[in-house]
């Protein structure tokens, strides 16, 4: 059991020794980019407020495509994911792929789930924040450009999606021509990577409107009085004496929520990885196999007469192919056992928490200085450790070592012997050439 | 290609990438240092009076569109209802006019006194000495609608610690200066 456990954390200091130069340039690549694009954006929303949102889309998806190539430069050093790998594309893959063709594959698999994770953790209002920060710099009090951001409320969003909805359609078609397919690849990649980045944030604007609609209606104050008093017993509910703050407690439900959602990061990022190494179900086969009430599922569905089968299929195969991995990411991760799973929460937050440790003994090193001076030494050592107000994607000593510590969890998730013996899995390569297709379609 | 050739020819083009990475993070590190604090080293240079330039005894400086002279540095001793061991020091300026822009130029202006040790003082307004009618400050002579070749006289009163006294050389910063700013040298230097 300790073997398992201990083998994850080797394999992170092997990979991280082996690749480390390639990692690092490649976050620092990441920061320059992610920046010289922010500016871009910024520029650009001085004239157009629309343009300069479409432009920002760039920015995340810069982290994205960084993420990838951190985890496809790792791909050598992983046998047993690429042995998965090699004996799905035996089944039936064809040819391989070139390089930038393939990253932009895998950057359209991990496209949606990449943003969904990145707007559940705020990172998405961070972006835009940072976005509407730099404009106002460059007018100050918004002078001659205005709100940047007035446009997230206008109808004219529609007519940016619809623009970027055309462009995407023009090289889908290009794509089929057979000019030069990874180019076009990349301009669907960013057309859509802009609709989502665009949807994603209006979606959690009116979620944001919702709730406080609920809100105003007092309708939640009636349900949170209601579950309190589940609860909470009686006695407690009235003449409750005043209780000093520093004595007060945290009740349990809310521990265990925030416990949740602590061990959730890693397990979604664990997830996140497996996408990208194109953990991919041709068929749903193995899917089924979870349970033999979804098995049974299955079979229903395949007693629904063939045409009706092809009338949900032409609306649904695209999404299904795309995204029946996040389905299979999280059974593999959660099959993966519990020793792996405890391993991978716990090493990937005592990574976070030596970075933050880390960033407070720097500070203890450097000394007391103006807070002018402060600002600019906090830009170099958030370069190293990643800054503390955002997840440590920026941390040229941090990113490498969590990349590469999730890397080595999938190999020993795929290595493990009750796996191998099954057999039954094969993950594949990303979404294959038809696929491709069908998703363009 | 047999299998053996297929993975030396895959570890040489790594051991490739690797010295490549390596050689790239030199150019790589500065230029994301550089484009990370490039906002936060603006500010610093732009708010702060970092690097001097001395003017000697009895000279004056063209600063802010203006000629700046330090004509008196002394300390008013024997005053009551003061911190112990702490001495009100009184700086007079002679400032002649060129561009009178002032509201522009002379924005952020900053008198101030420094120590050998770096230490800095800024105006206080505890200690109040009646001042001539035609002595004004800093800030008030931003508003005082002075014309080119107009001298004004500017006055600012410190309060500094006695040890202190032995080794303070008044200095002055504006916005539209800095990050320099002028170090006047007194008469013992």
């Amino acid at each position: 059991m300790l073997a398992i456990a201990v083998r994850p954390l080797a394999l992170t200091l092997k990979l991280w020794w082996r690749f480390c130069p390639q990692l690092v340039a490649t976050v620092l690549l990441g920061i320059v980019f992610g920046d010289l694009f922010m500016q871009v954006a910024a520029r650009a929303a001085l004239l157009n407020h629309m343009a300069g949102l479409a432009l920002l889309t760039l920015v995340a998806l810069t982290q994205l495509i960084v993420t990838v190539a951190m985890f496809q430069t790792l791909l050598p050093a992983l046998p047993a994911v690429q042995a998965a790998q090699r004996a799905a594309q035996g089944e039936g893959e064809t040819g391989s792929h070139g390089g930038r063709a393939r990253l932009a594959r895998m950057v359209t698999v991990a496209l949606l789930p990449f943003f969904a994770y990145y707007a559940a953790w705020g990172f998405l209002g961070d972006t835009v924040r940072q976005y509407s920060r730099v404009t106002l710099d460059m007018a100050p009090f918004g002078e001659g450009a205005g709100n940047v951001l007035d446009v997230l409320d206008s109808r004219w969003l529609i007519v940016s999606v619809v623009i970027s909805w055309l462009i995407r359609r023009f090289a889908t078609a290009m794509q089929k021509r057979g000019g030069s397919r990874s180019f076009w690849q990349i301009v669907v990649v960013i057309c859509e990577t802009n609709w989502i980045f665009i949807g994603l944030y209006v979606i959690s604007r009116w979620k944001d409107e919702a709730v406080a609609w609920i809100m105003s209606r007092n309708i939640f104050s009636a349900v949170q009085a209601a579950a309190e008093s589940i609860a909470h017993p009686v006695a407690s509910a009235f003449a409750a004496p005043m209780v000093p703050v520093e004595v007060t407690s945290i009740d349990t439900t809310t521990r265990v929520v925030s416990l949740f959602f602590y061990m959730l990061l890693p397990v979604i990022w664990l997830v996140l990885a497996a996408l990208i190494y194109g953990y991919d179900v041709r068929d749903d086969k193995e899917l089924m196999r979870v349970h033999r009430r979804v098995e049974r599922l299955g079979e229903r569905y395949r007693a629904i007469p063939k045409f009706l089968r092809d009338f949900a299929e032409h609306f649904i195969s695209g999404y299904r192919s795309r995204y029946l991995p996040i389905a299979n990411g999280v059974r593999i991760t959660l099959n993966s056992g519990v020793v792996l799973i405890v391993t991978l929460i716990l090493g990937y937050r005592l990574i976070d928490w030596l970075a933050a440790w880390a960033w407070l003994a720097m500070t203890r090193l450097v000394g007391p200085h103006g807070l002018d001076t402060w600002q600019v030494l906090s830009e170099g050592v958030s370069l190293l450790f990643g800054s503390p107000f955002q997840d440590s994607s920026t941390g040229i000593l941090v990113e490498p070592l969590r990349i590469c510590f999730l890397a080595a969890i999938l190999e020993a998730a795929f290595a493990l012997p009750m796996r191998q013996a099954g057999g039954s899995a094969e993950p594949a390569g990303p979404a294959d050439a038809t696929q491709t297709e069908v998703q363009n379609a | 290609m047999t299998a053996e050739a297929l993975d030396q020819e895959h570890k040489s083009g790594e051991r490739k990438w690797r010295r490549r990475s390596l050689w790239s993070l030199v150019l790589l590190i500065p230029l994301a240092l550089a484009v990370e604090s490039y906002d936060s080293v603006r500010t610093l240079l732009r708010n702060n009076d970092l690097f001097p330039r001395r003017v000697a005894w009895g000279q004056s400086a063209h600063f802010a569109g203006s000629d700046w002279k330090l004509t008196n540095l002394r300390g008013a001793f024997g005053m009551s209802n003061l911190p112990p061991d702490s001495v009100p020091v009184l700086a007079d300026f002679q400032v002649k006019i060129g561009n009178s822009d002032l509201q522009k130029l002379w924005l952020g202006c900053k008198v101030m006194l420094i120590d050998k040790d770096g230490r800095r003082w800024s105006p206080t307004s505890i200690v109040s000495l009646k001042t001539p009618d035609n002595i004004g400050n800093c800030v008030s002579a931003i508003f005082s609608g002075a014309r080119t070749g107009d001298t004004l006289n500017l006055r600012e009163t410190f309060l500094v610690p006695k040890e202190a006294t032995k080794s303070i050389w008044p200095a002055i910063g504006v916005a539209s200066e800095r990050p320099h700013f002028l170090l006047f040298q007194l008469e013992k230097d």
